[in-house]
């Protein structure tokens, strides 16, 4: 169907195409008919060749200043900018409308480094006068370059480019661009459209070159952005670009380091060998590994590695110490401007420090040679405060031990206890140094008033361990007091009873006595608590009297290795005041109470009456005042009679207390309370009977014997009773004799 | 003899000429009665000329007939016509025939500036071959356009064509602004050509840049001519005046070079021995780089040349730059213990110093020291390309290889782990 309505329109069209011939060879046939048509033709030519010179010369006669225009062009183009300029902008004074005259100006402008105006006459050819040409745009760009507006500029130019996507000049510009915002990806795009229109070989390999850099350094930020399938994917993409490229190995290596471990890589890459090839040498001075040549530092040869040299790692880093912050590409020199992306004052050194002024290089070389200004200036650091100069102290041992001690020594607070920490951690491998100096000061002093350095070194060498045994053997040989009072207390420190033998073999029992008086409580406890059975100190030394620190000794027993041994030394002792004192605020205590109770009751009649004392003070605990009650009980009829002496003469909340402990006493303290009852105060005796025998010990003591209501205690009362000539007396005594007959029955 | 005639006919004629009115078709009227009264008494003369043109009709009659006749006849028709108008606007003619060749030129630079380099060579190429009458307000068009056909060549490489352009370019009567071009032109053409012997160049070079003085493509042609000639210290006169005159797009790029051709100067005045001549360099370079590290480096190698080291190591250290330090280094490879560590470090103050001075002393076999150096070196710096090789290198001369290696290794793992970590 179709077919055969499309038969009839392609005939139709013949047949009109026949008749349009058939009627020009009929009008050529005709007389004049050729004539005409040539006549038409001739005078047609030339219309349109006088429409065209009349074209031409409007064209001319629009511009004005034409002069001006054209040497003006000659100029820009020649290199004379600033004629060109002036000629330009006369132009334009006379004829704004010349958009070429306005776009070569933008130019020259731009050339001028006058970037901001440049940048203004494209903006008026683009706006003002809406000019819409890729040219102007792209010389917008290169203004907007000028003026730092990199990515503006980058921006405008790809823009451009959408109307001339074959422009190289302004592909190039773009890559350039891009490089310079630091906008690696966006340049490797424009980079490879670049490449596809290249023509010549030389520039094409160069950019290949640049390409596969760019490309890598990509592959490097997806690497540090922990992107590794995209980085690895540059990584080819650079090793097909140009597989020399020198980021590559830095970047193959990092990709490598994730799948392997960084250490087992960096082990592998650091390793040096001696043989190798200097192209594969580690550390390659002067010369790039990768051999492109490129000279280490400002171009000079480098006789034999006399330059300082900049470790490359086979080729993993460039061996140059500038580079292009803006396109991170590296640089031979300090440099104007980049020759890679056209940066202006973009390079930085790699390693700034390198260059960094030193705030003083006298301390710095005093620090080196260890001077005494460097250990001054430490020590200083030290009183102010500074804790950064305590590693390197500790570093300087035996040099720093003389000033670290002074410091201490006359320093006080934070700044004694920082000094006193670092001697302690220099090590018993100072301890000479630390006597040595000891003594220069010591020499120094000329007052002997307040204590010497010997108390800080002392203070040192208690916190030293077994370890600095071999260090202070050699002091026995001193005959210094204070030395042989520092080792004294350093072998009390270590609470080794074998290793305080060595002692007790080369110094005389007082001497030893003497600093067990002063020792730290806390190092005496510890020493104390090491004495073995049947050992010399417990057999003799510490029996004498001239041991005052039965403190330490109670303290001892509760870690003593064998508590027994020290509560024989005590009981050994027997009742000191100090023990006694020691013994009773022991009680006090729950960790030494069962001892202290048991060493008071086992020491007996003499401690009582102490204990007593004890018992009555308000301000003891009720816990103590249970214990010490305790050691009253079991002191039977010893403390009954103390006990009954203790009623005061007006009654008392003790009373009770006291009553009460003697029914616990029992029938073993009748006797002592019959004994005290009968027993008259020296005001009863000075008065001859004048003074009435009641008083209040006899009523607590009636009252006791009523409560305990025994056998004996009846007969006591009875006893008492019987003999009793005071009538009130003999009331209280009849009141407690019922009050326990009606008990007994 | 022609000179006697046209005196004479022109004494007869002078008083015919003062009594002729002025309007012209009276004049005509005038010229054409006594022609118009000798027919009238001529009868047969005016016979034969009416059988003149009879013959004419004669002629013609048979050719409208036919069709070749008929065009022939058209044509020369329009051509008696054509020539007829072009006789009588011949001055009009002219007048655009030039505004035309100007539109041309026009349009070619605009097309040169809007970067169509193709179309403006064509346009060009055609105002170069015009030959007709100039234009008033621009006469030079042609060798304008001769100008810019050779500058284009030139940029395709094409020195022998450009020179052709070139050749056409009349000099007398040409603009100065033209004249300049076709000198930088056929600099720069026959220095490229190199068939030119070096002295007829530099002659004219010479004599252009006596013209013009502050031509920066001039310039650099006699810059090029003395450097291929190997006389350094005229290529820096003339690179002086280069990066003097030179543009702000380029001036960075000659000044760098002018310091550049110092530095190699200087050099070779070293290495002639010559350290008066090296100094005024390093003068000459502190003037034309007050903030640059060149002058003084170059004042370094001079006093170290002259055996002042310690000098040489201030002004070393005084450039605070990387540069320096080698230096330094090199001095001290060459003279071994020639300065303390200590005046050493107070005139290079720099945390590089420290690198030295630990090399020096690990040198001198003062291995603690060296050792100390070595750490407040790295304390200071930290683990960097530089300080990885100098301290791998004072480690191994004290002899401490572990301890270069491990220093190579952390160096290496900082490099290749990744930044969070």
């Amino acid at each position: 169907m179709s077919m055969s309505a499309r038969i009839p329109n392609v005939s139709d069209a013949a047949e009109e195409a026949q008749t349009f011939w058939q009627w020009f060879y009929a009008f050529c046939s005709e007389p004049g008919g050729i004539e005409i048509l040539l006549t038409i033709a001739i005078v047609a030519t030339a219309l349109l060749i006088w429409w065209r010179l009349a074209n031409l010369v409007k064209n001319s006669r629009a511009r004005q200043a034409l002069t001006d225009y054209l040497l003006g062009v000659e100029q820009a183009l020649q290199g004379d900018l600033a004629g060109a300029q002036k000629r330009l902008a006369k132009v334009l004074e006379q004829d704004p409308e010349n958009h070429y005259a306005r776009l070569l100006l933008g130019k020259v402008l731009s050339e001028l480094g006058q970037a901001e105006q440049a940048h203004q006459q494209h903006l008026l050819l683009q706006r003002a006068f809406q000019v819409d040409s890729g040219e102007n745009d792209l010389m917008l760009a290169q203004s907007l370059l000028g003026a730092g507006a990199c990515v503006e500029a980058a921006e405008v130019a790809e823009r451009a480019l959408t109307r001339m996507p074959n422009s190289v000049e302004g592909w190039q510009f773009v890559y350039r661009a891009r490089l310079q915002n630091g906008d690696h990806e966006a340049a490797v795009r424009a980079g490879k459209r670049l490449l596809s229109l290249l023509k010549s070989s030389a520039e094409r390999e160069q950019l290949r070159a640049d390409l596969a850099r760019t490309v890598a350094e990509v592959g490097t930020m997806r690497w540090m952005r922990g992107e590794t399938r995209p980085a690895l994917q540059c990584k080819r993409e650079a090793e097909a670009l140009d597989p020399a490229v020198q980021q590559l190995p830095l970047l193959n290596a990092r990709l490598q380091a994730q799948d392997d471990g960084v250490e087992a890589i960096a082990r592998q890459l650091s390793h040096t060998n001696p043989a190798a090839e200097p192209s594969e040498a580690l550390v390659v001075a002067g010369e790039a590994s990768g051999g492109q040549g490129a000279a280490l530092v400002a171009n000079r040869p480098d006789p034999a590695g006399a330059t300082l040299p900049m470790a490359t790692f086979a080729g993993l880093l460039q061996p140059t110490r500038w580079t292009c912050h803006a396109c991170q590409g590296p640089l031979q020199r300090d440099v104007a401007q980049c020759p890679r992306c056209g940066a202006p004052n973009s390079s930085s050194l790699v390693e700034p420090n390198l260059v960094a002024t030193i705030d003083s290089p006298t301390q710095a070389m005093d620090r080196i040679d260890v001077n005494d200004a460097h250990v001054d200036r430490l020590i200083r650091s030290l009183a102010k405060g500074e804790l950064d100069c305590r590693g390197e102290l500790l570093l300087l041992k035996e040099r720093a031990v003389d000033a670290l001690l002074r410091a201490a020594w006359k320093g006080s607070g934070v700044v004694q206890d920082e000094a006193v920490a670092i001697l302690r951690e220099m090590g018993p491998e100072i301890a000479p140094a630390l006597f040595r100096a000891s003594d220069a000061i010591g020499k120094q002093r000329l007052l002997s008033v307040g204590s010497g350095p010997e108390a800080v070194v002392g203070r040192i060498v208690q916190g030293y361990e077994e370890d600095a045994l071999p260090h202070m053997e050699p002091l026995f040989a001193s005959s210094r007091p204070d030395h042989r009072r520092i080792l004294i207390d350093y072998f009390l420190g270590l609470g080794d009873v074998r290793a305080f033998q060595s002692v007790l073999e080369r110094f005389p029992p007082m001497e030893i006595l003497h600093r067990l008086n002063h020792a730290d409580a806390a190092v005496l406890t510890r020493f104390l608590g090491a004495i073995p059975r049947g050992h010399f100190l417990a057999a003799s030394l510490l029996l004498e009297h001239t041991f005052y620190r039965d403190d330490a000794l109670i303290a001892a027993v509760s870690d003593a290795e064998d508590p027994e041994v020290l509560v024989q030394v005590m009981l050994a002792r027997g009742p000191t005041r100090s023990l006694t004192t020691g013994l009773i605020n022991g009680v006090g205590d729950d960790l030494l109470a069962p001892t202290a109770q048991r060493i008071l009751e086992e020491l007996g009649e003499p401690v009582l009456e102490h204990v007593l004392a004890a018992f009555a003070d308000p301000d003891a605990t009720e816990a103590a005042q249970r214990r010490l009650a305790r050691v009253l009980v079991r002191g039977g009829a010893a403390a009954a009679a103390h006990i009954a002496d203790g009623f005061g003469p007006e009654p008392t909340l003790l009373d009770d207390r006291l009553r009460e402990l003697l029914v616990i006493i029992g029938d073993d303290a009748v006797e002592s309370m019959a004994a005290a009852y009968e027993r008259s105060g020296w005001w009863e005796k000075v008065s001859v009977g004048l003074v009435a025998r009641l008083n209040n010990r006899r009523v607590q003591i009636a009252r006791a014997l009523g409560e305990l209501a025994t056998k004996p205690a009846c007969r006591a009362l009875k006893q008492l009773r019987k003999r009793e000539k005071d009538d009130n007396l003999r009331l209280h005594l009849d009141r407690a004799l019922h009050g326990s007959g009606g008990a007994n029955g | 003899m022609g000179k006697v005639g046209d005196l004479v006919r022109k004494g007869l004629w002078a008083p015919v000429q003062a009594i002729l009115p002025k309007n012209p078709w009276l004049r005509v009227l005038v010229y054409a009665l006594p022609v118009l009264l000798l027919l009238a008494l001529f009868g047969p003369a005016l016979d034969v000329l009416l059988k003149l043109v009879d013959l004419v009709i004669r002629v013609i009659e048979p050719m409208l007939h036919t069709t070749i006749g008929r065009i022939l006849l058209v044509l020369v028709l329009l051509t008696v016509v054509s020539l007829l108008l072009f006789w009588l606007l011949r001055r009009r003619v002219r007048e655009i025939r030039g505004e035309a060749a100007l539109g041309r030129h026009l349009q070619a630079t605009a097309a040169l500036v809007g970067l169509d380099r193709r179309k403006s060579r064509e346009l060009f190429r055609r105002v170069a071959r015009y030959r007709g009458p100039l234009p008033d307000r621009y006469p030079h068009l042609v060798h304008d356009a001769n100008l810019k056909l050779a500058r284009q060549s030139l940029e395709d490489n094409k020195v022998d064509a450009a020179l052709g352009w070139l050749a056409r370019v009349v000099e007398p009567g040409l603009p100065k602004e033209l004249h300049r071009s076709l000198l930088q032109l056929r600099l720069e053409a026959l220095r490229r050509q190199g068939e030119v012997l070096p002295a007829t160049l530099r002659r004219e070079a010479e004599q252009a840049v006596k013209q013009f003085p502050g031509d920066v493509k001039m310039l650099a042609v006699l810059r090029d001519l003395a450097e291929a000639e190997d006389q350094g210290d005229e290529a820096l006169k003339w690179q002086e005046k280069i990066a003097k005159h030179a543009p702000p797009a380029i001036v960075v790029r000659e000044r760098q070079r002018y310091t550049d051709a110092l530095v190699a100067a200087g050099e070779r005045a070293l290495a002639a021995g010559e350290l008066d001549a090296a100094k005024k360099l390093a003068k000459q370079l502190q003037k034309a780089e007050p903030d640059g590290v060149a002058g003084k480096l170059l004042s370094g190698d001079v006093q170290k040349a002259s055996g002042d080291f310690g000098q040489a190591i201030r002004s070393y250290g005084s450039t605070g730059s990387p540069t320096g330090l080698d230096r330094i280094a090199e001095l001290l490879s060459e003279h071994p213990g020639v300065v303390e560590p200590r005046e050493l470090l107070a005139n290079c103050p720099m945390q590089g110093g420290l690198l030295l001075v630990a090399r020096e002393l690990a040198r001198a076999g003062e291995h603690e020291r060296a050792e100390r150096a070595a750490r407040v070196a790295a304390e200071s710096l930290g683990p960097t390309p530089t300080v990885c090789a100098v301290l791998a290198e004072v480690l191994d001369l004290l002899g401490q290889d572990q301890k270069a290696q491990l220093l190579r290794e952390q160096t290496v793992a900082q490099l290749l782990s990744p930044p969070s970590t």
